[in-house]
């Protein structure tokens, strides 16, 4: 998916592509800086913002524990964002119908995929739970009268 | 070529990250498998003195003075050339913030396989990754000739990979870094808050399943009532309806206390790698299949918002 993206970007000539730092299905974080790579364009990954300034962009990049590094990445580059500055909006219905009316999407032609470099899965499974928790049944009256025993026993009340 | 198991060393300020030493447990796992060693490598700028527990067989460190904080550029290239120059049969990083930045990057410069998100490594030396928030686990052999894998918690406990003799320090040669891309201005340290929920002995956390900043209030009762604080998952952060100091997780902080109560919380590995080391886990989830439950002590299978208030009424009856 990186090498077609890149054949594309690299003829749209974009400044900054901006990657999610990892997919929503397996958690893999692989396209933003595999696609950065094809670039030749440095990548930042787990960015939660970005500015654009004096033909850099000044990013913060998060770290455990609350910690950020502000860094300036020269452009062109490939950003991977983690999150944003502000929580996503909804956007009005009537906007969005706006929107359609008002662009078109234009198609593409992707190069053949070249997927080397992936290692091959020999199986797949569901990872067997060493423990499942006890569970507390009951009407939530019967589970709050023994959550309260249960915090007596672990010392908290 | 070589058999042996290079694990990049991650630090931040000075202080060694527990994923090194998660690595380098993992590392002693599949060196057993291919007969090599394990080797750590520190990259750093006067930092040698960080060398002082791994559980390795030997240390490489890379000193210059554009590698004393991190930053992509330029451990790509010190790490590119390194890997070009030694041929190991493996090397480690972590799938955070510093290592993802890094691994995929040179897999595709050097042209080698990359595997992603591997918890851990069975005696054959196969990868085992976990996908779909650790729902599913991915096993493989591991690629050649030379595999990169991005490490995540939770596979081998970090003292495993600590070790009171460390092998002496051997120094390699880094390759000129010049017209580096990226570079650090400063660290942004977190505001120092009202509460430092990684000291708190009991926290009332909530998740997604809260779906709302006014339903906050529920949980502040409830924390209330019983003596602890609220703390959240990732959603509940970004979306502002609790401050950043409240964040349990990957991006968070990393909590061992008492009892830790979970409410609409799924149990994604970037959230539940924070709270393995808790004495009590307790979740409430109408999921019966939620991860959660995998690791929690004691379940509860019921609509956080049909339990929350009447244990805060149980609880103030107690008390
Ligand atoms: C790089 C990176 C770093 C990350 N760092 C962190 C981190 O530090 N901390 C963190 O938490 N996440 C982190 N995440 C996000 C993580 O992957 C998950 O997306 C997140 O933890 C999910 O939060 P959640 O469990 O609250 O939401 P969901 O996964 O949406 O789960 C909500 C749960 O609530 C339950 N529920 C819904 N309604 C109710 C109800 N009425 N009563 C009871 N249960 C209900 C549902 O069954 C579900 O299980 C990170 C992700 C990335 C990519």
């Amino acid at each position: 998916m990186a090498r077609s993206f890149a054949a594309i970007i690299k003829e749209l000539q974009a400044d900054l592509v901006l990657t999610g730092v990892q997919a929503h299905n397996d958690l893999d974080g692989s396209a933003g800086p595999l696609l950065a790579e094809c670039l030749q364009s440095p990548y930042v990954g787990y960015v939660s913002s970005a500015a654009i300034n004096d033909g850099k962009s000044v990013i913060r990049k998060e770290y455990p524990g609350g910690l950020l590094a502000e860094m300036e990445v020269t452009l062109p580059a490939v950003l991977g964002i983690q999150a944003a500055e502000q929580p996503p909006r909804y956007v009005a219905v009537s906007k969005v119908r706006q929107a359609m009316k008002a662009s078109s999407i234009e198609e593409m032609d992707a190069s053949d995929f070249d997927p080397s470099g992936a290692p091959a899965v020999g199986r797949m499974f569901q990872p067997e739970a060493t423990a499942h928790a006890e569970m507390i049944e009951g009407s939530p009256e019967e589970v709050s009268a023994k959550l309260v025993d249960l915090f007596k026993e672990l010392g908290v009340l | 070529m070589s058999q042996d198991i290079y694990v990049v060393i991650e630090h931040l300020q000075g202080q060694v990250s527990d994923i090194s030493y998660t690595m380098l447990a993992g590392a002693r796992e599949l060196s057993q498998a291919t007969g090599g060693k394990v080797i750590a490598v520190l990259l750093g700028h006067n930092a040698k003195d960080l060398a002082e527990d791994f559980a390795a067989d030997q240390i490489l460190y890379l000193d210059h003075e554009l590698l004393a904080e991190f930053t992509s550029d330029a451990y790509q290239k010190a790490l590119a050339d390194l890997i070009s120059k030694d041929q190991p049969r493996a090397v480690l990083f972590g799938n955070t913030s510093i290592g993802a930045d890094v691994a995929s990057v040179l897999s595709m410069r050097l042209g080698l396989p990359l595997v992603s998100s591997c918890r851990s490594f069975t005696e054959e030396g196969k990868f085992v990754s976990q996908i779909c928030g650790g729902k599913i686990m991915a096993e493989g052999e591991l690629p050649s000739p030379i595999a990169l894998v991005t490490m995540a918690p939770g596979g081998y406990q970090p003292d495993q990979g600590r070790s009171v003799d460390s092998p002496p320090v051997t120094e390699s040669t880094v390759p000129a870094l010049e017209a580096l891309r990226v570079t650090l201005s400063k660290y942004i340290e977190p505001e120092s808050t009202d509460v430092d929920i990684s000291k708190e002995p009991l926290l009332i956390a909530v998740g997604r399943g809260i779906q709302n900043k006014d339903n906050i209030e529920l949980a502040d009762a409830l924390a209330q009532a019983i003596g602890g604080v609220v703390c959240g998952s990732r959603p509940v952060i970004d979306q502002g309806w609790l401050s950043t100091s409240r964040l349990v997780g990957k991006s968070g902080k990393q909590v061992k206390l008492k009892i830790y109560f979970a409410m609409g919380i799924s149990g994604a590995p970037e959230h539940t790698e924070a709270i393995t080391q808790s004495d009590t886990i307790i979740a409430v989830n109408t999921d019966p299949k939620a991860p959660i439950f995998d690791i929690a002590k004691y379940g509860i299978q019921m609509d956080l918002f049909e339990l929350v208030e009447v244990l805060t009424e149980h609880l103030k009856a107690k008390v």
